[in-house]
């Protein structure tokens, strides 16, 4: 079934010294509509590898989303500690 | 200057800031950061121990100058910088503040209630309240009891009805 689709691939390297994955998987999520993805751990990094149903992919998107990683990490390390 | 530099990427039209993460910590570039997030996008990179490298590009149909967003971002890193550096200061206090106003409040309580003199509550209970309009008369005290009020409120309201027609 997969066939009948061509997907791009793209795959993005979030270094895990300034990532966390708990971050990247809730980011996913919410971007969940525009791309399918998988997360591989790397030594150093977090790979996400983003399929988009559409051959161009939208590049916007993925910055879009890079930004709201950064975002919940911040969240995740500040925020909701910070009283 | 060592202690921060950035490269330009005109092409790319994207600015690479390298920041020495001991005068710098991770925290404060994670804040600087998160305050430029609706301008541009940005990628972390390099050592959180020694230099971090910030990724700041511009978005599509931006109008701003990726040298003045630099810059821009050295003044929030020290803006983030001084204010920890104030809120690591004034720890001690905050807590001593913090900790007195949680752990003393049923103290508050029996303090409040020893000293309250009620003999003066009482003297006012007591006093006469000057009511010229005649307002502070209990419903029933006016209408007598529930069923001739029920016929007094619909006896009024029929009338400003009529006199509303």
């Amino acid at each position: 079934m997969d066939s009948f689709f061509s997907y791009s691939v793209l795959k993005i390297n979030f270094n895990k010294k300034f990532y966390d994955l708990f971050s990247i998987e809730d980011a996913l999520k919410v971007f969940g509509e525009f791309f399918s993805s998988k997360v591989n751990v790397g030594e150093t990094c977090f790979v996400v590898e983003l399929n988009f149903l559409d051959k161009e992919g939208d590049i916007v998107v993925v910055k879009e989303f890079c930004n709201y990683v950064l975002g919940l990490v911040h969240d995740n390390r500040h925020g909701r500690a910070q009283i | 200057m060592e202690t921060i530099s950035f490269d330009l990427k005109e092409k790319d039209a994207a600015v690479v800031i390298k920041i020495n993460s001991k005068i710098y910590p991770l925290h404060t570039v994670y804040s600087a950061s998160y305050v430029f997030l609706d301008r541009c996008y940005i990628m972390l990179d390099g050592d959180p121990e020694k230099e971090i490298l910030v990724e700041l590009r511009l978005k599509k149909d931006s109008n701003l100058e990726l040298g003045v967003l630099a810059r821009e971002f050295f003044n929030e890193l020290l803006n983030y910088a001084f204010y920890e550096e104030q809120s690591r200061k004034n720890a001690p206090l905050r807590n001593t503040l913090l900790q007195a106003a949680l752990f003393s409040g049923s103290d508050v309580g029996e303090m409040v209630e020893d000293d309250v003199d009620w003999s003066e509550l009482d003297d006012l209970e007591g006093e006469e309240i000057e009511d010229p309009e005649g307002i502070a008369v209990p419903w029933e005290e006016r209408y007598g009891d529930s069923e001739k009020v029920d016929q007094v409120v619909v006896s009024e309201f029929e009338k400003s009805f009529k006199e509303a027609d």
